[in-house]
């Protein structure tokens, strides 16, 4: 071995085509001595010496050169490989070492004495199989010491592998010693004292070891007292002169041999510190376990959290971690209290059971209490009868968002003083978490919410302005415009302008009850109803009747539709109205403002018969400058900040004072009103203004209201 | 569970509730406050409790309500058909002006008998039978 040392380190100005042309030589020179000579190495191997022949002589030379061969590759390996100062690494060392260490034990064992030494060919095969089996063993085990240090080099492994290496050679000259003087033996036991204890000073710090969890600490321990035991055999094995390894050993390196039992020495006392390393950092596996254990659980929560997962989820996922961090004997966690208490989750413990230990007054009381997290070390202290009771000691977590307490979670033990105050930290850092998580989660749902308000409100508001006319009809004698505002919320106004069965003009303005997206569609409905049933219509109310009868059944009961139909009948210089539960029409004329308001019902909510028999037409002759006014109940119910109606009196005011000159002028006015009275408030229904005036080219004589 | 999550979008500056008494004849429901789209639900929820518990005759008192919309109205609606069939029926009395004037801008008085007072439905009520 000290010459492999030395090859390898001397050899590093000296490329790899050199060096291995000087291992080759040193190999071919050993094996010729070996095999010639056979008493140069193994002087004081009597029975090697006594039984050499020129068989056994080439025997040895091919074992030699199988060791040099094998030296050769542990060596590329130290060079080559990059060893991991890990626990994998280290522990599977361990294994592979006791497992080789072992089985060479038993080959041994099993190994009748009487083939050792003895003369043929077998004998001859067998002792040198044995031989460099032991020795393969040894060399591995160098090597990977090596190769370990390397890992992690310090400014002294290089002196500290020279002085390794020689002490190494000291023990091998001692052992050729001792055939000639006693003293060779002092020798190897020094050395071989001076080599262990340098080897427990360089041991290499293993900075992995104190973060194990406990089981990997035990697994590590298992494996390095099999080694220990392992090399406790090898010792006794090789320092005795009799047994079958030491003997087949000594035939192929002579008192070398006692080289390999220093070695096993040394790796005992490396072994034998890593237990006491390993023991000792064994007490706080159980708090590592549980820092460790912490991190990933609130790692886990985070993670929770980034999902916006639901209330329940994130809520059974807690309680789960819960269980797990603080070895608590059972958690829940609840929402709700009383008759509407809600288990979400549980771990270890039946829903039922839970509910069944809210029957107790007391434990119900300290879990609604419970404004912080608390620990009840023992719930007998709360007079709480605990016999009939599995529960001793508890930890309450209420979880609150926005200062309102949502859900609780609950941990206990089924022994008094059952948890850690660590465990009571833990928990309510938990605490804190959900309130976020959870509060996070309602964010989310209300922000889509809100979203799909938003959506559904754009295409109610599409459908309902796709619905209006586009157009204003120019109608001789008639001056004719009306607008329509959508509320935030679409309200379900609808106006149009119609063409009736004989030809003659006409307005209808509705307001579908409802609002959204239904509305929307009923108006849609209730457009493709007038269409349709305007072609056959005779006049409003006929108009409103087949509406009445086409609708009915195909409303939601509590649903219905306001409606008001105009029928402009320049022959007779005249307009027909009729009503269906309609805001009234304001008209004006020269004499004032009236309200004409004929009976009529609301389409939907009573039969067509009855509808018929209720509705009302009424005539109106209108002269130069007359104006009538329809609208929908978003004009006389506008309300303002401190929610007063604009009511009806306000725009009769407004048409009597009001100096018009056109449809549009009016509509325009109404509109300024209605702004004037909500100073800046939110209109919560859609607001629809109809005027019809009349214009010069009719001449209507005058005072023929009804 | 869905209370949890659902948040309430609206601050809700009115508010509406319901109290009922029982009469021999009839049970009598009384309505506070404001009856809109967004206590219309509730009232309906309400409604349907009480004509399933038995009650055939319901008097709906006025008295209290300051307002009503048309999703209010809606509500009425949903059950008159129904208990008609039964042989009962829904009388609504005590409205004040405002509330009076919508039912009756709609043409509710077709559909149900409005009386001044309870006092007065109940004699109703006492009467057919």
């Amino acid at each position: 071995m000290s010459i492999t040392m030395q090859v390898e380190h001397n050899g590093k100005p000296v490329s790899g085509g050199v060096r291995m042309v000087v291992w080759i030589l040193l190999t071919v020179v050993a094996c010729i001595v070996h095999a010639v000579f056979g008493v140069v190495i193994p002087i004081a191997s009597s029975e090697a010496g006594q039984g050499w022949t020129p068989q056994s002589g080439v025997l040895s030379a091919i074992g030699l050169v199988c060791l040099f061969g094998v030296v050769a590759l542990v060596a590329i390996f130290v060079r080559n490989r990059r060893v991991q100062n890990s626990f994998d690494v280290v522990s599977w060392f361990l294994t592979v070492y006791s497992v080789a260490s072992l089985a060479l034990l038993l080959l041994g064992a099993l190994t009748p004495a009487s083939i050792i030494g003895s003369a043929g060919i077998i004998s001859a095969v067998s002792t040198r199989i044995l031989a460099l089996a032991s020795i393969v063993v040894v060399v591995g085990m160098i090597g990977f010491f090596v190769a370990y240090l390397r890992a992690r080099p310090t400014r002294r492994l290089r002196a500290y592998l020279i002085t390794q290496a020689s002490l190494f050679a000291v023990i091998g000259l001692g052992g050729l010693l001792t055939v000639s003087t006693e003293g060779g033996v002092g020798v190897v036991i020094m050395a071989t004292i001076t080599s262990s204890i340098m080897t427990v000073a360089n041991a290499p710090r293993l900075p992995w070891l104190p973060t194990l969890s406990l089981d990997k600490k035990l697994r590590l321990l298992w494996l390095a007292g099999c080694a220990a035991f392992a090399s406790v055999l090898m010792i006794v094995v090789f320092f005795q002169d009799d047994t079958v390894l030491s003997v087949a050993a000594s035939t192929l390196i002579g008192r070398l041999n006692l080289v390999i039992g220093a070695v096993y020495i040394i790796g005992l006392v490396a072994f034998v510190r890593l237990i006491a390393t390993v023991l000792i950092a064994l007490p706080n596996s159980s708090i590592v376990d549980r820092r460790s254990f912490e991190i990933e659980s609130l790692a886990a929560l985070a993670r929770l959290m980034a999902e916006s997962a639901t209330m329940e989820h994130i809520l059974a996922r807690t309680t789960e971690l819960a269980v797990r961090v603080t070895q608590a004997h059972g958690a829940w966690a609840e929402v709700g209290s009383g008759d509407e208490l809600n288990i979400v989750a549980t771990q270890h413990v039946h829903v039922d059971y839970v509910r069944s230990l809210h029957q107790n007054q007391l434990i119900r009381r300290v879990i609604a209490d419970a404004s912080s997290p608390v620990v009840i070390d023992s719930l007998a202290d709360y007079g709480v009868d605990t016999r009939a009771l599995a529960i001793r000691s508890m930890v309450i977590i209420p979880i609150a968002v926005d200062g309102a307490r949502c859900a609780t979670l609950v941990a206990f033990m089924t022994v008094d003083f059952g948890f850690h105050p660590d465990d009571h930290r833990l928990l309510a850092a938990f605490g804190d978490i959900l309130s976020i998580a959870i509060e996070q989660s309602r964010l989310h749902a209300s922000v889509l919410e809100q979203e799909r308000l938003q959506k559904e409100a754009d295409v109610a508001r599409e459908i309902q302005t796709s619905l209006l006319p586009r157009l204003h009809p120019r109608i001789e004698g008639i001056d004719l415009y009306g607008i329509m505002v959508p509320a935030s919320e679409v309200g379900g106004d609808y106006f149009d302008y119609v063409r009736f069965a004989d030809g003659s003009f006409g307005v209808v303005i509705a307001d579908v009850a409802g609002k959204g997206i239904p509305a929307a569609l009923y108006m849609a409905t209730l457009k493709g109803a007038v269409l349709a049933e305007v072609r056959e219509a005779s006049g409003p109310a006929d108009l409103l009747h087949r509406l009445s009868l086409t609708l009915s059944g195909q409303m939601d009961k509590r649903s219905y539709i306001t409606m008001s139909c105009v029928q402009f009948q320049p022959s007779t210089s005249s307009l027909r109205y009729a009503r269906a539960g309609h805001s009234p029409m304001i008209i004006k004329t020269s004499t004032g403002v009236d309200i004409v308001r004929p009976k009529g019902v609301a389409i939907g909510i009573v039969p067509p018969e009855t509808f018929r028999r209720e509705i009302e037409e009424v005539e109106l002759h209108l002269v130069d400058g007359d104006v009538c006014l329809l609208t929908t109940d978003g004009v006389t119910e506008r309300r303002n900040e401190s929610m007063q109606e604009m009511g009806i009196a306000a725009i009769n005011t407004l048409l009597l004072d009001a100096e018009v000159h056109s449809a549009k002028d009016i509509v325009e006015q109404v509109q300024l009103q209605l702004d004037h009275h909500a100073q800046g408030a939110d209109a919560h229904d859609d607001v629809t203004i109809v005027a019809i005036r009349a214009c010069s080219g009719l001449s209507l004589p005058k005072g023929q209201l009804e | 569970m869905l209370w949890f999550i659902t948040t309430q979008r609206t601050t809700r500056v009115n508010t509406f509730t319901i109290t009922n008494t029982h009469h021999d004849r009839a049970e009598i429901v009384h309505l506070h406050g404001y009856l809109d789209a967004h206590t219309a639900s509730q009232f309906e929820r309400d409604l349907r409790v009480i004509i399933e518990q038995g009650a055939t005759h319901v008097i709906v008192d006025f008295e209290h309500l300051d307002y009503i919309s048309s999703a209010g109205l809606g509500v009425f609606m949903v059950f008159i058909e129904d208990i008609r069939k039964q042989g009962g029926d829904i009388l609504l009395a005590a409205m004040r002006d405002n509330v009076f004037s919508v039912f009756d801008l709609l043409g509710f008085q077709v559909l149900f008998r409005i009386f001044p007072t309870v006092d007065e439905a109940v004699a109703a009520l006492s009467n057919n039978a």
